[in-house]
């Protein structure tokens, strides 16, 4: 059951109906039943026992830090790794056991020594990569005494595996998840709507933009070499599109599913195409898995005695603005080559995902200086919107140059890639397009571009969508429904296309 | 009161919203279908008046490029329809019949008994055979129960985009055509032909000796098949003729026909082989087909001949010529005779085309 399918809208509804008609309080544990369901209806049911093995770890891990609070640190510092262990043991094994025989064959070939192994077979367990890392989270958490353990493991279990989040996150965090899930929540009629007109949007983002784009990108990047240079640089910009509404489409999906319960989720996305500068953008871009990264990784290790150590030498030979960067760097480098790491068990993912946007983010420290100087110097005025349009799509095409590493088939045909995207030839494909289908979908591209547009000028544009006469919403309602379903990449002809962050 | 006011409200909206997108789905569901034969049969057939047909012919091509309804009506007087599609499969006769006694209640209905012959070997259950049988037909209990026993079982397929050909046909943006579809959907589409299709083709075919008196037991699928349309029949108040029209018969399969032949006549209908009747129609099988399984028109004028005159002995079927109901049949026969001229010509033609190169070749 994909969540793109009219199978999970009949879910979905079926299981909002029963959920209101239950007491309020135990609607929480409807809830960890549905999940369950969902779980065997999109998955094999049996690896759920994974996700309870990595929940009763963190339940009993969590007590037991909680009973040791005032405990010598060595012996808690045992306790939280005796907890963390099998979690990260099973994501270990689950996503990135490959990256072991992956490692030794990328360095057999690039010394040709012709020998390789093979890959190990491994069961995805549905959602592992987002309930890993709540539950980490949720641990640190307890560790650093932000607040006590649950007692109930059925909330726990909850919190871990609440459906909406394991097909593609976001990745929770327990206080808020807390409030949501276990307060008892009174029917809102409004929830039930503005849920079901996020997925209508979502369904719209995925249907008819990603999964019409999807196709285009996969057969340039799928025989680059006899496309040009315009066609190599349209498709990373159409799988940039495409990536965009993929993995957003599939976040209203969800939030809009949880919203229905009457749930809210933190969200992943804030208009990202209109960053003005990269590290802007990576706060608007998955920004849950962000802002985990940066408070269970970053800060933890800016904190940490190798590092603040290595900040005070660096200040005392090379000055105090080196010395308080180098610190920085490198725990943007761990943190960075983590990223990547979770994005896949590949040394693309690691460098398209980690090591480009560490460069890109150092570089613009290292250089922002000497740029606002030279920028002062020119007298540019700044404080304009051609120059703020300059900055987004500077900051549009950088991330495209990070996304032709994902597009090429492979880590070592990216030069090849790049070879293709300077060169000159015929335009050979845009003819071939259905024109109907592509003027739709570049019309919902900028109707979604608009959208983000006013969210990213502040305005909460669902509640303000909410405000509007009836006759106008389900006119635009309707219409939304009429082009998912006429334009919508659904149904015999097209393979159902997973999310693309539903492999991460 | 103000509690129960709240609910009313949200859930009626809710339901109201649920019955427009309904009936968006509903009339886009006709606005991509492919355009083909099977479509403009199937929804000219039921824009035909109610109760205005007294025979319906049920079956594939195997039923209409033989049966010619306005040559049956301007010579007999029978008022029918082929309500066939192509490469229909057995399975999907109880539906159709469903579907014909919804709106028409036909004297007799005549059903193709060939595809309870092809279905085990050369023409197993397929996607396009369902697909033809649905494709323009209104969505309905019957249909779905139709669906719903024979893509999972047969097919061993998804139903969804079976019970909705939106689903399936959305895409086809590129062979839009806006008129076609608008007849199509707003049911103003009539089939002038009464579901006879044109093959301007001729070409030669062999002459089996087929006569046995042999059994061969089909399948049990086949026979699951024929044994629920003949407990459903039985059920109806219809006369019902099971019928094989002319082709390159061969004794094995004419073993197989005496086996159905047999159980339909034990269930107390008629089965006609009309191919025992090849040299009282005077078929020829040098002009009269286009291919192993199908007459031409100089065939179909043949059969038509044939069946029309055993209809009449049969089935006392009503002449519908003088009836002032039946105005608009006789509208019909110009254009019906100009084609019939046309694809006889284009038939002519080619056969003096032939015995040209053959005379060459000599």
């Amino acid at each position: 059951m994909t969540i793109t399918s009219l199978y999970f809208l009949g879910f979905l509804c079926l299981t909002v109906l029963f959920y209101y008609l239950c007491p309020a309080k135990i609607r929480w544990v409807l809830l960890l039943i549905y999940s369950f369901a969902f779980f065997a209806f999109a998955s094999n049911f049996a690896l759920i026992i994974y996700v309870v093995v990595g929940v009763l770890a963190a339940y009993l891990g969590t007590r037991l830090l909680h009973k040791f609070s005032s405990a010598k640190p060595a012996r808690r510092r045992v306790i939280l790794a005796l907890t963390i262990l099998p979690i990260f043991g099973m994501l270990f094994v689950f996503k990135y056991i490959n990256i072991f025989p992956l490692t030794f064959n990328f360095f057999s070939r690039l010394f040709g020594a012709g020998v390789g192994f093979d890959m190990f077979e491994v069961l995805s367990v549905l959602g592992i990569s987002y309930y890993s890392l709540s539950l980490i989270g949720y641990i640190l958490d307890v560790y650093w005494g932000a607040y006590p353990p649950v007692k109930n493991p059925l909330k726990v279990l909850l919190f871990a595996c609440y459906y909406p989040t394991l097909i593609s996150g976001p990745i929770t965090r327990f206080p808020h998840m807390q409030k949501e899930l276990f307060t008892p929540k009174k029917l809102d009629y409004n929830n039930v709507y503005m849920g079901f007109e996020r997925i209508l949007y979502g369904f719209m983002k995925k249907l008819v933009i990603a999964d019409q784009l999807g196709p285009v990108v996969k057969m340039i990047f799928g025989s680059f070499h006899t496309f040009s240079g315009f066609y190599i640089v349209l498709g990373v910009i159409l799988y940039a599109v495409q990536i965009y509404m993929d993995f957003s489409g599939c976040m209203d999906i969800v939030n809009g599913a949880s919203l229905t319960y009457g749930i809210k989720l933190p969200e992943n996305f804030n208009s990202p195409f209109f960053s003005k500068n990269l590290s802007e953008f990576w706060r608007r871009w998955h920004i849950s898995l962000g802002n985990w990264a940066k408070d269970y990784i970053m800060y933890p290790l800016l904190k940490s005695a190798p590092l603040q150590k290595l900040g005070v030498s660096a200040r005392a030979r090379f000055g105090k603005r080196f010395g308080k960067m180098l610190p920085t760097i490198i725990s943007i480098l761990i943190l960075w080559l983590l990223i990547g790491l979770w994005h896949g068990a590949s040394f693309q993912y690691i460098f398209a995902a980690g090591i480009i946007p560490w460069f890109y983010l150092t570089s613009s420290q290292i250089f922002d200086r000497p740029l606002q100087a030279l920028t002062k110097k020119l007298k540019v005025n700044t404080a304009c919107f051609s120059f703020r349009l300059f900055q987004s799509v500077r900051t549009f095409l950088l991330m495209c140059l990070l996304w032709l590493f994902v597009c090429a088939p492979e880590l070592s045909e990216v030069p090849a890639v790049l070879k293709s995207a300077l060169s000159f030839g015929e335009p050979n494909i845009i003819g071939q397009l259905p024109h109907f289908s592509v003027i739709i979908t570049m019309l919902m591209f900028g109707v979604v571009m608009a959208i983000d547009y006013l969210k990213y000028k502040g305005t909460d544009v669902l509640a303000a969508f909410q405000r509007q006469n009836l006759l106008f919403r389900w006119g635009c309602l309707l219409g939304l429904a009429t082009v998912i379903i006429i334009f919508g990449a659904y149904g015999t002809g097209y393979n159902a296309a997973d999310f693309i962050y539903g492999g991460f | 009161m103000e509690k129960l006011k709240y609910h009313a409200k949200g859930l009626g909206r809710i339901f109201i919203f649920l019955v427009l997108l309904s009936a968006i789905v509903w009339r886009l569901h006709f606005w991509f279908l492919p355009p083909s034969v099977d479509l403009e049969n199937t929804i000219g057939f039921y824009n035909e008046p109610a109760n205005s047909l007294d025979a319906v012919y049920i079956g594939g091509s195997a039923s209409f490029v033989y049966w010619e309804p306005l040559k049956a009506f301007e010579d007999y007087g029978i008022a029918s329809y082929n309500f066939g599609v192509n490469t229909i499969q057995a399975e999907t006769y109880l539906y159709r019949i469903q579907e014909v006694l919804k709106t028409q209640s036909p004297e007799l209905i005549i059903i193709d008994a060939r595809a309870f012959q092809y279905r085990d070997n050369e023409q197993p259950p397929s996607e396009v055979a369902y697909r033809n049988a649905i494709t323009g037909a209104p969505l309905s209990p019957e249909r779905y129960n139709f669906i719903m026993e024979n893509v999972p079982k047969y097919l061993q397929d998804d139903t969804i985009d079976y019970h909705i050909d939106l689903f399936k046909y959305h895409s086809r943006t590129s062979d839009f055509r806006a008129k076609y579809s608008l007849k199509m959907a707003t049911g103003r589409y009539r089939n002038s032909y009464k579901g006879f299709f044109f093959v301007p083709k001729v070409e030669p075919i062999p002459r089996y000796d087929f006569a046995t008196t042999a059994e061969v037991f089909p399948s049990d699928a086949t026979i699951d098949v024929l044994d629920k349309l003949l407990s459903f029949l039985h059920g109806t108040s219809q006369k019902y003729l099971f019928v094989v029209s002319p082709y390159s018969e061969k004794s094995e399969h004419k073993a197989v026909f005496n086996y159905i032949a047999r159980r339909v006549r034990e269930s107390g209908y008629d089965f006609l082989d009309s191919n025992d009747y090849a040299d009282q129609m005077a078929l020829n099988y040098d002009t009269d087909f286009y291919n192993y399984n199908h007459v031409n028109i100089y065939g179909a004028d043949k059969y038509t001949d044939f069946l029309a005159t055993y209809l009449q002995q049969h089935y006392q079927l009503p002449d519908r010529r003088h009836d002032e109901h039946y105005q608009e049949w006789h509208t019909l026969l110009p254009k019906w005779h100009a084609k019939v001229g046309e694809a006889k010509a284009t038939i002519d033609n080619k056969l003096k085309e032939q015995n040209a190169a053959f005379t060459v070749s000599e």
